[in-house]
């Protein structure tokens, strides 16, 4: 009867290690650049210490960009050099596809709003005016890339997984991801975010070894005392938010492109976007203010049915 | 007649299908839901008490979970059964086609953009 | 099987009301989990299926989910769901015994059934009575106690049949 036991005993024990068999991931989530960054891996000892190396390589970019950020903000004399350079070169490639619409000193208007540190506040329009004539002769400007460089960042980051020869990960900062690979034997599911509802999605699609950003109107945002919505977006020629969408999602080869041209597509009417996201081969998901939902460059080709 | 190693394996096997699904069960966020017949219909997990059938079946609600504690069906094993509070727990009641079942979101996406 | 059919007869009538008595008896014992019984009922089905043959078997299961439900009210509702489980029971039971007869022994043979047994209740209830893929969420706990019991009642089957006069000669049937 005993042997009959360990048997039961084995066999219990072999069928349970094969039920174990697939593989496990593990999500490891981390506050950086503002927004919280969660990184999803196979469950192995190598990829927790991974983890820890991927955090470091964002903590330093960070560092790097805010600290040369804010000396460009405090300093009349300013020069990019290295990374800087690369991301005010990327920045000019943005502010020539919106015709200027974007632009890295929006920033200047931005902050006459209170975002970032706050306090929150409508400028008047004389200020306003004064403010876009100043980005326009590039004088007494204050300079923000947040609109790209965590899309930067995650590329890198991206790359150090790649490095290390990593087959399967999501990298997603606050809405920023890249999907390496595919999660066991099926794409990496991602939805969009209803800007509304919580518990609601936009478009629910399925991605391999691309990037995906969105740029809402609901995420960092104030209302007036008239009721009207204030978001981070500013169109530097207007210094008003544009008013085209309330979400722009967009899919590309670098969460850098994608981050950028989010936020660039966000300023741009749709006939334009349907322009040049042809042009770009980046398909774009489009959400206005009268609940209709808009998929451009072959946006549908990514939704599972 | 003995019982033999292949008794073992068939039993043990069989015992392992259902613990493969227990130890799968989902977490996340809890939904009750009224199953009656044909229809399903979300209750708010909230305090209070739900009266059907013209007061012959009492359901009581909290935040946790819920159960019946009136019900007019032959045997009563619904009201014995007790509380519904875990994902994927059931009380049913067969006769009546009454059930309150706790459902639990699995996460459908590895990531959300926003 | 050599016996005459009068003892064939015999046998399944003697069957069939133990079946029957002890799926009303066991009606009283109460177990911990609400709604649940040991199914000792399969006893007399098993034995039927080791001692005589599949048509008896099928004679006994069909007694017993007719009268069982009748003896113990609720009429309707227990033989429908009753009378497929517990025939689809005694078949897949019969498929293993013919199948694997020289390597098992009835305690396998009781948790096949009622592994069958509980799955098939439950897709008649969900057809049936609460058509809702929620209530398979019980399953795998119904399961797991069906498989259990299933074996006690094949152990007690395995027990009755060692003691059984000319038992040895009885379990031809399914020999291929």
């Amino acid at each position: 009867m005993s042997k009959l036991f360990s048997t039961a005993f084995y066999i219990i024990l072999a069928l349970s290690l094969v039920g174990c068999g697939e593989e496990k991931y593990q999500t490891e989530r981390f506050y950086n650049m503002g927004t919280f960054v969660s990184l999803t891996l196979p469950k192995t000892k190598k990829n927790k210490k991974l983890t820890i190396d991927v955090r470091g390589r964002i903590q330093e970019l960070e560092n790097i960009i805010k600290k040369a950020t804010d000396k460009a903000n405090e300093d009349k004399q300013f020069c990019f050099e290295g990374i800087m350079n690369d991301l005010h070169e990327t920045g000019i490639k943005y502010a020539e596809l919106t015709d200027e619409r974007f632009s890295i000193y929006a920033y200047t208007i931005a902050k006459e709003y209170g975002f970032h540190e706050g306090p929150y506040r409508v400028p008047s329009e004389t200020r306003i005016k004064q403010l876009t004539k100043n980005i326009n002769n590039l004088y007494d400007l204050q300079m923000d890339m947040g609109a790209y460089a965590k899309g930067y960042i995650v590329d890198k980051a991206t790359d150090l997984l790649k490095e290390k020869n990593v087959k399967s990960a999501m990298l997603n900062a606050g809405g920023d991801l890249y999907a390496l690979g595919k999660k066991g034997d099926r794409k990496w599911r991602v939805a969009i975010k209803h800007p509304d509802f919580h518990d609601k999605f936009l478009s629910i699609i399925d991605i391999e070894n691309i990037a995906l950003a969105t740029s809402g109107d609901y995420e960092r945002f104030f209302k007036t005392d008239e009721g009207e919505r204030i978001f981070h977006i500013f169109d530097s020629t207007t210094g008003k938010n544009p008013q085209y969408h309330r979400s722009v999602s967009v899919i590309a080869d670098t969460v850098e492109e994608a981050d950028g041209l989010a936020t660039s597509f966000f300023l741009m009417p749709i006939d334009e976007i349907a322009k040049k996201c042809l042009e770009l081969k980046t398909p774009v998901l489009l959400y206005n203010k009268d609940d209709e939902t808009t998929k451009l460059c072959g946006w549908e080709k990514f939704e599972n049915n | 007649m003995k019982i033999t190693k292949f008794d073992i394996i068939v039993i043990c096997l069989l015992i392992i299908i259902p613990l493969f699904y227990i130890a799968h069960q989902p977490n996340g966020n809890k939904k009750l839901f009224l199953i009656s017949g044909n229809e399903k219909k979300e209750i708010q997990l909230k305090d209070q008490i739900i009266k059907l059938n013209n007061g012959d079946v009492v359901i009581e609600v909290t935040k946790d979970g819920a159960r019946f504690i009136e019900n007019n069906c032959p045997g009563n094993i619904c009201v014995k059964t007790g509380w519904a509070e875990r994902c994927g727990q059931t009380v049913a009641c067969v006769p009546n086609r009454l059930a309150l079942v706790i459902e639990c979101e699995k996460e459908a996406f590895d990531a959300v953009s926003r | 099987m050599q016996s005459p059919d009068s003892k064939k007869l015999a046998l399944t009538g003697l069957f069939a009301a133990l079946t029957v008595s002890l799926g009303v008896f066991e009606t009283f014992i109460a177990l911990p989990v609400p709604g649940v019984r040991i199914g000792l009922s399969n006893v007399g089905i098993m034995l039927c299926l080791y001692i005589i043959d599949l048509p008896a078997a099928i004679y006994v299961a069909i007694a017993k989910s007719i009268l069982v439900p009748l003896l113990t009210g609720n009429l309707i509702v227990k033989m429908s769901i009753s009378l497929p489980a517990t025939l689809a029971a005694t078949l897949a039971m019969a498929l293993f015994i013919f199948i694997t007869i020289k390597h098992t022994s009835p305690l396998s043979a009781g948790s096949v059934g009622g592994f069958v047994h509980i799955i098939v209740q439950f897709f008649v209830v969900k057809n049936l009575y609460i058509k809702s893929d929620a209530i398979y969420n019980l399953l795998p706990y119904f399961t797991l106690f069906s498989v259990l019991t299933g074996a006690i009642t094949g152990y007690i089957t395995l027990l009755i049949l060692r003691n059984f006069p000319g038992v040895s000669k009885c379990t031809s049937t399914y020999k291929k």
